[in-house]
């Protein structure tokens, strides 16, 4: 009996160990680094946002969140970092427009490297342009393509005459305004060519290898890019197109949930955090640890009333009665507590054009008098599109479910259809839809890229998705399109805003501010409208 | 004469106890002397009649915002608090209670009525057309479920209805596959035999013999999933694609809140617990169930 | 015979495989919405949108899509992914190893703790043992997953901070380079121990949370099984015999329990699969799972159906195994 029972315990003891054993392997899994509470190394700066929208980091294909090639290429002019209405040299010392306005031509500064050490040249920039236009499924082509430089043309109209200068030559007539600001966006930066030709396969202009390597000049090169997982920069030693950055390493940390993000904050394991709720910065902002900073993004939430699908919305006193109905302090300073600018233009604050004017404050009074003027005064019912997931950071239904209370109030029964993004726009863009809650935000800070989609039908861009036709607006747009910078354009823009506010169906919302919320170790911090937070400027405790 | 009746009789009783199948008294005895049984049934008791009566007691209007009373935590004018838009907890979840039942409801019943359409016919008639029954079953069922389900939620507008739509596209196979087994291993007994030499035809043998035979592991099955499905939806909807906010299906109220957890536990947490108090009724339930209806199972 | 069984299984099983492609294809091309709208965004000018369909193939009739979507299958192509433009057998050899790797732990932690606990309680049953380990696993199978992931790395990260937060490793931690793809595996290979242990950490809250419902599934399988083993004739044969009790649990018993334990582990790599969708969103895990999350957001078409057909594949594979295995292991099943 004893060997049996000796082996019995043995089993059984087997049970045990194994589950012990597991505890055990945990133990030492707690031993690890377990929720280390320090700062990490002060030249290290850890980010924790969402990097899943990021397709590709090759620049000349970048189209949906650019800082990171910001960060790694430069471009012949940029922003300045106090005004980002107005450019400043970079790659380029200087340049000048010809007197017709068609012909532009960049000296570049001598000595610019890359940050292998290549010599940066003017046929460089060629080069990235020429891959703009080529790049097949390009999505930011048409920045190029816009001004007439194509990829049949390209060769004749972007040149290098010497190894320091480049020239452009346009098609078609672009405002001095907005030409300088598309040559300072990151479509248009400068690969090292050489390299990239190197690493071209199958006639991919270098994009297969470029999407996750960097060859740049810009204050950071790319360490790794793991897919889902993170982005991480490190500093380019070459880097002399302005001071170096104090920032060494920077780690862009995919955390796609905001309690995650926000426990990474709470423990010391994340420097900054992108995508807090508006309650969860509230809980930091009376915490002495952390701060919260915000900048008011360039771009527009807005209400489109289609005057086609829409009997009523075929009258502008209907327009003008939405107007009136709506909440927008309520909408700003308690949906979004206080995360949001009122803006009632269709120019975002921080661009030229931008017009403060408030004209509409909610008075249910007058909205209902204008609907009855308008023979509506029984109300009637409208479907309106909104996006699933969530609007400025505030679940969209919730948002919709504040317009449609606000519109009860003056008769009007507003069905909101939750759709998927791709569905939307698919309606959207099909013209099919009755009233969209959506969002408009720049592609380059230029005015121009927000009146000509609100004001021009021809454009084929918002205002003709609403299908809504106003010539004598069209003319307006179009003009202030051309207009150098200066108080002739500008107020023209004030006009164009003017118009839209009176006579658009367009309801504009609110503007929203890009907000971050970071350790008090991070001192220097200023955001970029464009860029989001600026890695050069900002330092570390 | 009198002796006609009496093989029938005992024929009948053949039939039944031969299927296991317990009577009435039988089965209330055991439900009192089981507890899992007996607090499963009270538990799931307890939700029907929430789901059937909640909306009538719920104190507020779900959908009824209060934006200066946002994220308030349980006192005596809300018993269970506020959410991220003043709306009360309380209502939103007795309203809720009602679309998670009849949504898990709704999903077994029709996974259950086609697959055994499915089962039956493919059990009972064998041949061509059980093999295709057995290779679509065999298609449908090699979809990790939530995959599928995420699929098809996501191509049709995302919405309850169609949640519900797609997870019972992903569930009748597994009742096919069990009843089609449960129609095997009858169709070989001798009272279908004997019914059939008595002269009964094939849809009258599938109605009184071959069902109710299967009927007891369906059930068993049935309400353990619907458990299982109220789990699914909770799931579709906290990625989004099932019920939308506003609508007060707990799964939504679980994703809305899931960033106060640390802050306004209450938010999420009351939801998810509700769903776990619901699911854990009907796995009770299910159990019981199986304990009940099958004597040869020892628990 | 066993050969003829099992080829007659693989048979089966690649008719299953095309009956798959056919499913997935039908259900996501019956699409109301435009993929190609989605991936251009709400800004890109009017023209773009038709040049970008065309470009992808996306114009030409079902039937024909269809054809040229298996012609690539069986060269081993999955289509090119429409939101990311990387062909997408590159996207889910990117992100399968990280899934692989949790569904692995999480069936590990299952097991080991499943088992020992299933054997233990079905030796005490009925008594508090049994009943505690019961009202704990029908906990696990009844609480919804995605507050599981969220309570437990509130209280163990935030709260007691024993245990680190969401991702694979710590954001200081310089990752290995990527041989597998499986963090445990590449940090091992490249010798860095502190990274191991990093990467170790990281994987013990997800993979728990991720194996918690099997974990009580194969508690209940097992000691269901276990009690119906120790009741048969073999046992008592065993007993009369005069072997000890635990010797009879172990070595006879439990072989006999270990047939349908093994149906649920197969089973069970399917809910793992799913599980995976909703674990990884809450902790980050850059794994197949979230990537499938992300592809029906943006309706990228060729994603989809690739996740889909990899899962599906995989789990047939899991099931002919398992059912190979049980053939192997119970001599009454004839082949």
């Amino acid at each position: 009996m004893a060997p049996e029972c000796v082996s019995a315990r043995r089993y059984r003891g087997r049970a045990f160990c194994a589950i012990f054993g597991l505890i055990g392997l945990l133990a030492t899994a707690c031993g690890g680094t377990g929720g280390g509470a320090t700062p990490g190394p002060s030249t290290t700066l850890v980010d924790a946002t969402n990097i899943s929208a990021i397709v590709t980091l090759d620049p000349n294909q970048s189209y949906e969140d650019l800082s990171y090639d910001h960060d790694m290429y430069s471009t012949l002019v940029t922003f300045n970092k106090a005004d980002t209405t107005k450019v400043v040299p970079s790659v380029a010392k200087t340049w000048n427009m010809s007197s017709d306005g068609m012909s532009w031509t960049f000296h570049l500064s001598k000595g610019v490297t890359f940050a292998n050490g290549d010599p940066l040249t003017a046929s460089d920039f060629v080069y990235s342009i020429e891959r703009v236009v080529n790049l097949p499924k390009n999505p930011a082509a048409w920045l190029v393509t816009q001004m007439g430089i194509t990829s049949s043309n390209v060769t004749q109209q972007v040149t290098a005459p010497d190894s320091s200068t480049v020239q452009i030559k346009l098609t078609q007539p672009v405002a001095p305004g907005a030409f300088l600001d598309i040559i300072a966006f990151p479509t248009t930066a400068i690969v090292d060519s050489k390299v990239v030709k190197q690493h071209e396969s199958n006639g991919d202009w270098g994009h297969g290898w470029l999407d996750d390597h960097s060859a740049g000049s810009g204050p950071f090169v790319l360490d790794r890019w793991d897919r889902g997982s993170q982005i991480v920069l490190k500093a380019n030693p070459r880097y002399d197109l302005g001071p170096r950055p104090s920032i060494t390493r920077a780690v862009f940390s995919n955390v796609t949930e905001s309690s995650a993000q926000y426990d990474l904050l709470q423990k010391g394991q994340a420097d900054v955090a992108t995508g807090l709720t508006y309650q969860q910065m509230a809980q930091l902002a009376g915490n002495s640890k952390y701060k919260v900073v915000s900048q008011p993004n360039l771009s527009l939430e807005y209400i489109g009333l289609d005057v086609k699908n829409v009997p009523a919305f075929a009258n502008p006193l209907v327009w003008q009665a939405v107007k009136y109905a709506i909440d927008y302090k309520g909408i700003v300073q308690q949906l979004l507590s206080g995360n949001a600018i009122l803006n009632q233009g269709i120019v975002p604050k921080g661009m030229q054009g931008y017009d403060s004017d408030l004209p509409f404050t909610q008075d249910v009074a007058k909205a209902k008098s204008l609907l009855q003027q308008a023979g509506y005064g029984s109300g009637f019912s409208v479907d309106m599109l909104v996006p699933t997931g969530d609007i400025s950071g505030i679940p969209a239904s919730d948002m919709a479910s504040k317009i449609k209370s606000d519109l009860a109030k003056i008769g009007i029964t507003v069905n909101p259809r939750q759709l998927a993004a791709s569905q939307l726009y698919t309606t959207y863009r099909a013209q099919q839809a009755q009233m969209v809650l959506a969002n408009w935000s720049a592609d380059y800070p230029d005015p121009d890229d927000f009146a000509k989609p609100f004001g021009d039908y021809g454009q084929k861009s918002l205002a003709w998705r609403l299908n809504w036709n106003d010539p004598s607006l069209a003319q307006m747009v179009n003009k202030a399109g051309t207009l150098p910078n200066g108080p002739e354009r500008n107020n023209l823009y004030k006009q164009i805003n003017e118009y839209e506010m009176m006579r658009g169906p367009f309801v504009i919302l609110y503007q929203p501010l890009l907000t971050y919320a970071m350790t008090n170790h991070m001192q220097d911090v200023s955001i970029n409208p464009i860029f989001g937070l600026d890695l050069l400027s900002v330092s570390k405790q | 004469m009198a002796s006609t009746p009496l093989p029938i009789t005992q024929e009948a009783d053949l039939l039944r106890e031969g299927a296991g199948a317990v009577t009435w008294l039988e089965g209330v005895r055991r439900l009192l002397t089981n507890p899992t049984a007996a607090v499963g049934s009270i538990l799931v008791g307890f939700w029907i009649l929430i789901a059937i009566a909640g909306p009538l007691a719920a104190p507020q209007n779900p959908y009824m915002q209060h934006l200066d009373a946002r994220l308030t935590p349980p006192s005596a004018l809300q018993w269970l608090g506020t959410d991220s838009l003043g709306r009360d907890i309380l209502s939103r979840l007795l309203y809720g209670a009602r679309l998670s039942i009849s949504g898990g409801f709704a999903v077994v019943a029709a996974a259950v009525v086609i697959g055994t359409l499915a089962g039956v016919t493919a059990g009972f008639f064998g041949g061509v057309w059980d093999d295709l029954v057995m290779r679509v079953t065999d298609m449908f069922l090699a979809f990790p479920s939530l995959i599928l389900a995420m699929a098809i939620a996501a191509v049709l507008h995302p919405s309850l209805t169609n949640a519900l739509i797609a997870v019972a596209v992903t569930w009748w196979p597994t009742y096919a596959r069990l009843i089609r087994g449960q129609t095997l291993a009858v169709k070989e007994n001798q009272y279908v035999e004997a019914a059939c030499a008595l002269g009964m035809g094939k849809i009258g043998i599938i109605a009184r013999h071959i069902l109710p035979n299967a009927f007891a592991p369906v059930l068993v099955q049935a309400t353990l999933d619907v458990g299982a499905v109220i789990l699914t939806l909770a799931g579709l909807s906290f990625i989004g694609f099932g019920a939308q906010p506003p609508t007060p299906e707990w799964g939504v109220m679980v994703s809305d809140g899931r960033s106060f957890l640390q802050t306004q536990w209450w938010v999420p947490t009351l939801p998810a617990l509700a769903i776990l108090s619901l699911v854990l009724a009907c796995n009770l339930a299910g159990d019981g169930l199986r304990d009940l209806l099958d004597p040869r199972s020892e628990r | 015979m066993f050969l003829q069984f099992v080829a007659r299984r693989l048979m089966l099983m690649l008719l299953v495989l095309f009956g798959i492609t056919l499913i997935t294809f039908v259900v996501s091309h019956v699409v109301p919405a435009d993929p190609v709208a989605a991936y251009v965004g709400s800004q890109a000018p009017q023209g773009v949108v038709e040049k970008v369909r065309h470009e992808y193939g996306l114009d030409q009739p079902l039937p024909e899509q269809y054809l040229v979507y298996l012609g690539g299958l069986l060269r081993g192509d999955l289509g090119t992914s429409i939101h990311d433009d990387r062909p997408v057998a590159t996207d889910i050899a990117t992100y399968f190893p990280a899934t692989f790797e949790l569904a692995m732990a999480a069936m590990v932690i299952a097991i080991v703790l499943g088992l020992p606990i299933g054997v233990i309680v079905a030796t005490r049953k009925d008594k508090l043992v049994d009943h505690m380990a019961r009202a704990l696993s029908l906990t696990g199978v009844s609480l919804p997953v995605f507050f599981l992931a969220l309570l437990l790395l509130a209280v163990f990260y935030v709260k007691l901070g024993v245990l680190p937060g969401p991702g694979e490793l710590s954001p200081y931690t310089q990752p290995p380079p990527r041989v597998t793809g499986m963090m445990l595996v590449d940090t091992l290979l490249a010798g860095d121990l502190p990274a191991f242990q990093d990467a170790f950490s990281h994987l013990v809250l997800p993979a728990f949370v991720l194996g918690f419902a099997t974990t009580g599934i194969i508690v209940r399988m097992t000691r269901s099984s276990m009690i119906e083993a120790l009741r048969q004739d073999f046992v008592r044969t065993a007993r009369a015999k005069g072997v000890g009790r635990y010797r009879v649990v172990v070595v006879h018993a439990l072989r006999n329990a270990m047939i349908p334990t093994v149906t649920v582990i197969g089973l069970a790599f399917g809910s793992l699969l799913s599980g995976a969708v909703l674990t990884e969103t809450i902790f980050s895990w850059p794994g197949l799972g979230r990537y499938a999350t992300e592809s029906v957001v943006t309706l990228d078409i060729p994603a989809i159906m690739g996740v889909t057909i990899v899962a599906a594949f995989t789990y047939s594979v899991v099931n002919l195994v398992v059912d190979v295995a049980y053939a192997l292991l119970d001599p009454r099943i004839t082949y």
